[in-house]
């Protein structure tokens, strides 16, 4: 199995290239090592952000540029280095190695496998700090990305290039929102980039089982570093994310990178702050924290055509404590984003899946890149659920409603079952057209209400495999006609007949009356 | 022949017999009879024959004209059964399609997952030999190095050391 | 350079230099700008020669040479 001379002879090759050259290099010697920290005398020329050599192979991070010293942040062998231990700088700063060979990979946020596959041999690199596209390469967010999920496609659309803040408590899917988008882009020729900074090493397994089951692996890179990695890779895992992002968007593709989660990075950064012993400002966060996120943030846009037309689409996730968006980081992440996705878990408790709330979350530039259809056809969705809210709340403690009422709440909460959706059951743009199409219509009316999820699904379902020419005629570009309307009814009124029967309706209002009368 | 004098006898005998006046005032009273029977009894008779005659036409065309609707009914019926089973098979027929359809899904999907579990473990299994001979290389280079390394600190005369010091320092004054 | 004048130059060798050598090295840092330079024997860079000046290390050492093959190696 092993070949003995191949390996004699590639140790010769190595031997003979190692280079013999008695070198000269600036150096410094450590005299602090604490916590992962280092503080190393000498090194005078080091600049900020520069990458240091520790004796025995460790890499280290310089941060702080002092008079005489410089404190710096160790990315392994925080318990190998001691006290008067060499440090040699570099010269260059942090890189991350890019190119198409990372897709399908786990990495760690210096570029090197996890996920125990072949070596990568990246023929480029990237500074893992970079500028953002500046103002006059930048071009409009025009294109839709399509999440699948239709409660975001149709009232809170995402462009590409567009920076969408995903925010809720703990447990209440803000990262089934990041994995469903990432399988909706099979096909889609957008490249997946998920950075998980601070994440459980079982839940990260987990995401990566579902990428892979689902298909997605190929087209998806994870920057990986979980809660037991040390506090300088958690830093560096988003801006290591970004830089193997921009390589393809400056290649002209479309990226969208998954940034799980920023609050995480916050605190690794501010541990990292703290033993450097930089000043502690609100929440002991350190003063520079705004930046932190809006310099990594700005790094997410779409070119202008110039510029070859590629786009980075981040969807940074934020976790909030209790559903406080005031807090420090939701608050600046949340003005630094073109827009938000909350996530509530009173909804997500009742069965509202997935749990956004559409009153607090915004789109503020995706609605220009939304599909024709689609935006003609869910103006109004947005607007009748406020009011169905607004109603159902007033209405919770009356007892007899008019029939008017009781028709607008039931509607009201028809809609909210369209809404929902599985995990993992992503919808393409026509079957969208077609759910916000029937749900709209009056034939709602004619479906229990308790049956309007296995309705949808089996809608679906019926039309794919008798009536697939009606999707194809569906032109998610142009405004739909009043007579594709009205085949999209019919075919619905059909499956409505053969699956909940023809007389639900009577039934129904049998129903209501009898209640009613109660 | 007897027939016709018999009758002739006969008539004169009645002659001699009925005087004719009597029989006028018979014939009158008779005429009267008849007449006030007609008027009286066989006109309403015969009207009431007339009536239920047509009550007896008019049932029996109500009759036929159920018989033509339940005739229609059953034929209504018959075409709804045909069309529901007609539905029915269309129905099923869709089911069955589309039970097909996921069926064949779930098992190219399964098929799918199966063949990139083979990939990925040949894949493992080719880094795993990677590594292993990486391995290998690593610790004969450790030997030979530790060898090396016994073989120089004993055999460097101060000659040699003394020409390498020279070297580095040419080549360091060199650089600047 | 003038800003190393005061510097003190730390020469590690592997055994006592003879004094053409000891010549050698006395130009090289002079000529780094550095007014002495304080010499340490240490057997185990095996040979060459090590010279701390300020912050730069010239590291001319047999022992960094074989740490340089085996890191060579190992990559």
């Amino acid at each position: 199995m092993i070949d003995v001379n191949a390996i004699g002879k590639s140790i010769v090759k190595k031997v003979s290239a190692a280079s013999m050259a008695s070198d000269e290099r600036a150096c410094g010697r450590i005299i602090y090592s604490g916590d992962g920290i280092i503080r190393v005398s000498g090194l005078s020329g080091v600049k900020y952000n520069e990458l240091l050599e520790v004796q025995g192979g460790y890499k280290a991070l310089a941060l702080n540029l002092e008079q005489d010293s410089v404190g710096a942040v160790l990315f392994s062998g925080e318990d190998k280095v001691c006290y008067g231990d060499l440090v040699y700088s570099t010269g260059e700063t942090v890189h991350m190695p890019v190119g198409e060979c990372m897709l399908g990979r786990i990495v760690d946020p210096l570029g090197e496998p996890l996920d125990g596959l072949s070596e990568i041999r990246a023929t480029q690199s990237r500074p893992v700090e970079f500028p953002a596209p500046a103002i006059m390469d930048r071009g409009k967010v025009n294109e839709p990305l399509q999440t699948g999920i239709l409660a975001i496609d149709s009232m809170i659309p995402i462009g590409r290039g567009q920076r969408e803040l995903i925010i809720g408590d703990r447990q209440t899917g803000k990262t089934a929102i990041a994995v469903d988008t990432i399988l909706n882009q099979k096909g889609e020729d957008v490249i997946c980039i998920y950075v998980s900074i601070g994440q459980k090493a079982s839940s990260l397994a987990k995401i990566i089982t579902t990428l892979r089951n689902n298909g997605a692996l190929p087209y998806t890179c994870i920057v990986s570093s979980t809660a037991d990695d040390d506090a300088p890779l958690q830093y560096l895992a988003p801006y290591s994310g970004c830089a193997l992002a921009e390589y393809f968007m400056y290649q002209g593709k479309d990226v969208l990178i998954v940034y799980d989660d920023l609050s995480k990075h916050a605190v690794a950064y501010r541990t990292m702050s703290l033993l450097l012993k930089r000043p502690a400002g609100r929440e002991a966060y350190p003063g520079d924290v705004f930046y932190l996120h809006s310099r990594l943030l700005e790094r997410a846009a779409k070119l202008s055509e110039e510029k070859g037309g590629g786009s980075i689409t981040a969807l940074p996730i934020v976790e909030t404590l209790a559903g406080d968006i005031s807090a420090y980081i939701p608050t600046n992440v949340i003005s630094i984003t073109d827009g938000q996705i909350y996530l509530e878990s009173e909804l997500f408790n009742s069965g509202v899946r997935p749990a956004v709330n559409v009153g607090l979350s915004v789109s503020r530039v995706g609605g220009s890149a939304q599909r024709k259809a689609v935006r003609q056809i869910s103006g109004q969705l947005r607007v009748n659920l406020a009011q169905y809210r607004e109603l159902a709340i007033f209405m919770q403690f009356g007892s007899d409603l008019d029939a008017e009422t009781q028709k607008t709440l039931s509607r009201g909460a028809k809609m909210t079952d369209t809404l929902k959706q599985r995990q993992y059951l992503n919808y393409s743009v026509r079957e969208m057209i077609v759910l916000l199409t029937v749900s709209q219509s009056d034939l709602i009316d004619k479906i229990p209400e308790k049956k309007m999820t296995a309705y949808n699904e089996g809608l679906l379902d019926y039309i794919h495999a008798n009536h697939a020419s009606l999707l194809e005629k569906i032109d998610p570009d142009s405004s739909i006609s009043d007579s594709l309307r009205a085949d999209i009814l019919s075919v619905a009124e059909e499956y409505i007949n053969c699956s909940v029967g023809a007389q639900p309706a009577l039934e129904g209002e049998e129903g209501k009356n009898s209640s009613d009368t109660k | 022949m007897f027939v016709e004098y018999g009758g002739s006898q006969l008539l004169a005998s009645i002659g001699e017999l009925v005087e004719w006046e009597s029989v006028v005032c018979h014939l009158i009273a008779l005429v009267i009879l008849t007449v006030g029977l007609y008027i009286l009894l066989f006109k309403p008779v015969k009207r009431m024959i007339r009536e239920r005659q047509e009550k007896i036409k008019k049932i029996e065309k109500e009759n036929s004209d159920l018989n033509a609707e339940v005739k229609q009914m059953k034929d209504s019926t018959s075409v709804l059964l045909a069309e529901a089973k007609k539905e029915a098979a269309v129905i099923h027929e869709n089911a069955v399609k589309s039970a097909n359809q996921k069926a064949d899904d779930i098992v190219s999907g399964a098929r799918a997952q199966a063949k990139s579990l083979v990939e990925r473990t040949e894949q493992e299994l080719d880094e795993e030999r990677r590594s292993l001979q990486s391995d290998i290389e690593r610790q004969i280079s450790d030997v030979s190095l530790a060898v090396a390394e016994k073989i120089l600190r004993r055999d460097i005369t101060p000659e040699d050391d003394k020409k390498m010091i020279a070297d580095s320092l040419a080549e360091w004054s060199k650089d600047q | 350079m003038s800003s190393q004048n005061k510097i003190t130059a730390k020469v590690i060798l592997a055994r006592k230099p003879d004094s053409e050598t000891m010549e050698k090295i006395e130009a090289f840092v002079r000529k780094r700008g550095c007014a002495n330079a304080v010499y340490e024997i240490d057997s185990g860079i095996i040979g060459g020669i090590i010279v701390y000046i300020g912050d730069i290390v010239y590291d001319g050492s047999v022992k960094s040479r074989l740490e340089k093959i085996r890191s060579g190696i190992a990559d």
